[in-house]
């Protein structure tokens, strides 16, 4: 009984033990020779994996190949193992290693392949690989390019001119020499760290709009824009180009001190020169007083839910949502959306790029977008809207209303209880839309500029209107005018290639 | 119909009246159809190629403004077409099969002459394969269908300088493959494993 | 060297004669000169002319039938039976009785699913909707109608009624020869067809796209059934709209739209390389950045997206946001 048990618990384990051989990774291991001649150039593409170049003296390429695939059963395990394909060919002058992985939508296998090349050190190397976690090369004297998407990427020892481009990746371009050749570095996300020898001559670009650029050599330059350009040490060495859009650049001496690095924003900043970007967040609940965040170029984005006194805000970039403001509001922003909740006192707000969303707008104001939509839900103060491109929207207008935009609607609704109000709405490419309550009276200019001569684009819940129709600029003009419920402020309204309709609710 | 520009024929089918579809085929279909085998060398997904192009530009006729030449549109629509169609995986399989054009051969020439026209004709298809989508379409449309570089751009959605750049690469790649090549064999990339 | 390698970009252009006389001048001169240059000119040349080897394939004669067939159009086509229509402005609609543009049930049952419905040159044949005067009003299923549209019909006053948000079905009414309130099912179609068709119809006198974007979004945005035909049409509209309200609003619908095709993203890659509204582009970024989230983004997309974030005249907020829109991407 015992031992039935036992050999049972054991063709058990043995069973398991064959669906977890299958479950797990098939490797292939694999070197190859080639010759590559002085002057040849190796191609690497890897869309899946790491790949390391180092080189070497002589004229060998020497090319070990790692291929791994996952899958769940067997045979899966054989397809991942015929899609993922390593092809390698060339002359003496040209050498390509490549990975082909072909896998369908859906497909249960995963795959990988990893390179370890020696290549004759005179040899250009090039590689393109999409996703994997390491990229390194080392001790080439001739070119080097990377093209990658997510690795971080090392380069130690390149003599010849480097370029590196990758989005997610970050970059270390180490060397005990002086360099010499241009150097080009970039990364969207990712940061750069270059070390070089604490002799060097370069002139030395760095680009990012929200990271820090620090270094520990003497540097002279000037930031313009997002960037800075400066010499490091002095004159005489070659370009080296950093741009990393979000990330921090560092640029050090070979075996130099740590508590020497500087930020050169702070340098700057404190000799009242101009800043570079910093992206911050700021958040909170609650803001007891005033909040006050002074002019500067950071990108800086807004998540406030109440201030209890004013608001006065200027970011380079951000979005700024405000909840309650209980004073006035004050924001411009050189980018990104506004989205205020209510506001007690007076707004002045503009924005180079976004929607703007407001609640409630106690005492009206200004507000105005470079392009986006602009929507207020209440005003209860005389408003002014500008929209360079984009439709206005106001819900509920309680006091006098001016909104422009250049191309877009604009639906103004009125409160229904008005008697009177002073309305200007003009679009010079969309429709005008205008409710009004019953007791509503007005002096009435509408104007419809048309290149449809057929076009009849006026239209109202009210008599008394006079309809005029002219030749303006080769243009069909319609205008309509005329007091409506007994005369009153004015309402001008102008639309070009829309319609205009004033309806009563 | 066939007195008519390509400009007047699709203002017809702009109006509704599709009558003029079947002359605008045959002017074009025939440059479509081998611009899509030699670029994605399926006769399958070539005759697929043909009918999305056709029935696209009766869709969407609307879309094309008289100051454009049809067949910049017709090719854009179809380099489109190609483009997705090998951006799907499930066709990488079939990209890579070779497919033998069994044409009869000219009377003239003997059997052997018939063979080794048909190993050219293997070999420029295969090499074609070898460039990346960019360069081919590039290629084949200024070697095949004889545009221009402003046109391939438009084509591609890039400058001519792009185009300028692809079309060397690509030539620079089929010299290789073709001038140095021996016959009968791809020797510039080998599978190893 | 950098000459040589500029030349030889050249050949071919020189080849398909289309360089200028001047440019081909310096080319030859350069070839006659440069031994190396000479060397790959004649391997070019012979490259080219091996190139010829491909055969001009003639498309077989079934793939002609199989278009014709599917756009319904016979090879000799009897055009008095297609009743087009015209395009008309709204000062003339009231004239216009004879158009139907949806024409209805019997000819559907009858087996013309794939093929636009072709009206006899009798309409007093058809059993469904008659030509009628304009002051009747008629409520269709959208089931009974066939899903294309012949011609280009004018349609006005479109609105939009979902009485139970709850279902699926919604009605929309519009005025064409008659008053029409089309009922179906949101997926359905023809309800479908006519929704592009409402947001895609021109009309100067009174333009309505606006409003019939609205309407799509509300029927289609987060539904879980993808239209693909809908997302074609919006993204045709964002592609072609003059109006920049409209395309903000063509932007955003598209982000809720459950389906991207080739033509959203390609709309959405063209909206945020070109529209100079930043509204548009920040919005075509969160697009792009929610496609890329559900793993559908191709190489081109992501391209655009690392160009804008590298685009140094771009505004700040496009920039970071195409960076974070980086981020998140898992190819």
């Amino acid at each position: 009984m015992m031992n039935s048990f036992l050999r049972t618990g054991g063709l058990a384990v043995a069973l398991f033990a064959c669906a977890s051989l299958f479950a797990a990774t098939h490797t292939e291991r694999f070197t190859r020779d080639f010759p590559l001649g002085i002057g040849g150039s190796l191609w690497i593409e890897n869309p899946v994996g790491d790949v390391e170049v180092i080189g070497v003296e002589g004229s060998t390429l020497s090319v070990s190949v790692t291929k791994n695939v996952n899958a769940p059963d067997a045979t899966s395990l054989g397809e991942g193992r015929e899609q993922t394909q390593v092809y390698m060919g060339g002359d003496g002058k040209a050498f390509v290693v490549r990975t082909v992985v072909g896998a369908p939508p859906g497909a249960k296998w995963k795959s990988n392949v990893s390179y370890s090349i020696r290549v004759p050190r005179v040899a250009q190397v090039h590689i393109v690989a999409a996703v994997g976690e390491r990229i390194r090369v080392a001790g080439i004297s001739s070119a080097v390019t990377v093209k990658n998407f997510s690795a971080d990427i090392t380069l130690e020892n390149i003599a010849g001119a480097v370029t590196v481009d990758t989005t997610n990746g970050d970059i270390h371009f180490i060397t005990d020499a002086r360099p010499a050749a241009a150097v080009q570095l970039s990364t969207i996300n990712g940061g750069i760290e270059v070390q070089v020898n604490p002799d060097s001559n370069l002139d030395w670009i760095a680009q990012s709009i929200s990271g820090d650029v620090r270094t520990n050599f003497p540097v002279k330059g000037r930031f313009s824009g997002n960037g800075f350009r400066g010499l490091v040490n002095g004159i005489g060495g070659p370009t080296i180009a950093t741009t990393a859009v979000m990330g921090n650049i560092f640029m050090l001496k070979r075996g130099g001190r740590q508590d020497e690095i500087k930020s050169l924003r702070a340098v700057i900043e404190n000799s009242g020169g101009p800043t570079i970007f910093k992206k911050t967040a700021i958040e909170t609940p609650l803001v007891q007083g005033n909040f006050i965040y002074p002019a500067s170029a950071d990108i800086v984005s807004f998540n406030i839910g109440e201030i209890r006194g004013f608001a006065n805000i200027a970011t380079a970039a951000g979005q700024v949502n405000l909840g309650t403001v209980m004073g006035d509001v004050t924001v411009r922003s050189g980018g990104g959306p506004f989205d205020f909740g209510a506001v007690f006192g007076v707004i002045n707000a503009h924005t180079d790029a976004g929607e703007v969303n407001v609640g409630n707008a106690y005492k009206g104001g200004e507000i105005s977008t470079s392009g986006g939509t602009l929507q207020v839900t209440f005003s209860g103060g005389p408003l002014t809207l500008q929209n360079g491109g984009g439709d206005i929207v106001v819900r509920h207008a309680a006091s006098s209303v001016s909104a422009e935009t250049r191309s877009g609607d604009l639906s103004i609704t009125l409160d229904p209880n008005s008697r009177s109000q002073r309305i200007t709405a003009k679009t010079t490419k969309g429709n005008v839309f205008l409710a009004v309550g019953q007791r509503f009276g007005a002096d009435v200019e509408a104007t419809v500029l048309t290149s449809n001569d057929e076009a009849n684009p006026i239209h109202a819940d009210f008599n008394g209107l006079t309809i005029k129709r002219d030749q303006f600029n080769g243009k069909t003009r319609i205008r309509a005018t005329g007091k409506i419920g007994g005369g009153g402020e004015k309402v001008e309204l102008y639309s070009e290639e829309g319609e205009i309709r004033i309806t009563q609710r | 119909m066939n007195h008519l520009s390509d400009q007047e024929l699709m203002r017809i089918v702009q109006a509704g009246d599709l009558s003029p579809a079947s002359e605008i085929y045959d002017r074009y279909s025939g440059r479509i159809y081998n611009f899509a085998f030699r670029f994605l060398k399926n006769a399958e997904a070539a005759e697929d190629a043909v009918q999305e192009v056709f029935v696209k530009m009766i869709k969407y006729a609307n879309q094309f403004h008289g100051d454009a030449k049809l067949s910049t549109w017709l090719f854009s629509i179809t380099a489109n077409w190609c483009r997705d169609y090998l951006r799907k995986a499930d066709n990488k399989s079939k990209e890579t099969e070779d497919v033998l054009i069994s044409l009869p051969a000219p009377l003239e020439h003997g059997p052997d002459r018939a063979l080794e026209q048909r190993e050219d004709e293997l070999r420029v298809q295969r090499a074609l394969q070898a460039l990346t989508p960019e360069q081919r379409e590039a290629i084949l449309l200024s070697r095949y269908q004889g545009l221009s570089y402003a046109e391939i751009a438009q084509i591609a959605g890039c400058s001519e300088g792009a185009v300028k750049t692809r079309v060397f690469r690509a030539m620079e790649t089929l010299k290789k493959a073709l001038t140095t090549e021996t016959r009968g064999g791809d020797r510039w990339l080998n599978a190893v494993q | 060297m950098a000459e040589c390698s500029a030349m030889r970009e050249s050949f071919p252009l020189l080849l398909t004669e289309s360089l200028d006389a001047r440019s081909r001048e310096l080319t030859h001169q350069h070839i006659e000169s440069c031994s190396e240059c000479g060397a790959e000119w004649l391997a070019t040349k012979e490259t080219w002319r091996l190139m010829e080897a491909l055969p001009e394939l003639t498309p077989p004669p079934r793939m002609r039938q199989r278009f014709l067939a599917e756009i319904g159009v016979e090879e000799k086509p009897v055009e008095s039976n297609i009743l087009s229509f015209p395009k008309r402005t709204w000062a003339r609609w009231l004239s216009q009785a004879a158009a139907v543009v949806i024409v209805a049930g019997g000819s559907y049952l009858y087996g013309h699913r794939t093929q636009p419905v072709r009206l006899a040159p009798q309409q007093a044949t058809l059993n469904s909707i008659q030509p009628v005067s304009i002051a009747e009003s008629r409520v269709v299923k959208s089931s009974a109608l066939s899903p294309n549209i012949e011609g280009r019909p004018d349609i006005e006053n479109v609105q939009f009624i979902d009485t139970n948000p709850n279902d699926d079905e919604v009605s929309l009414s519009f005025d064409i020869t008659q008053h029409m309130t089309v009922t179906g099912n949101r997926s359905d179609k023809s309800m479908v067809q006519l929704m592009a068709y409402v947001m895609q119809n021109e009309d100067k006198a009174q333009p309505s796209t606006t409003r019939a974007i609205d309407i799509v979004k509300q029927t289609y945005a987060n539904s879980h059934q993808p239209e693909p035909e809908i997302a074609g049409a919006v993204a045709r509209v964002l592609r072609n709209d003059e109006h920049e309200g409209v395309r903000i609003k063509a932007v955003d619908t598209l982000k809720t739209l459950p389906t991207a095709t080739s033509e959203t993203r390609e709309a959405l890659i063209a909206a945020l390389k070109n529209d100079p509204n930043p509204a548009v582009r920040i919005k075509a970024v969160d697009a792009l950045a929610k496609i890329a989230a559900s793993g559908q983004l191709d190489q081109a997309a992501v391209d655009t997206l690392r160009q804008k974030a590298m685009q140094d005249d771009e505004n700040l907020y496009v920039r970071t946001k195409a960076a974070e829109a980086l981020k998140k991407l898992n190819p």
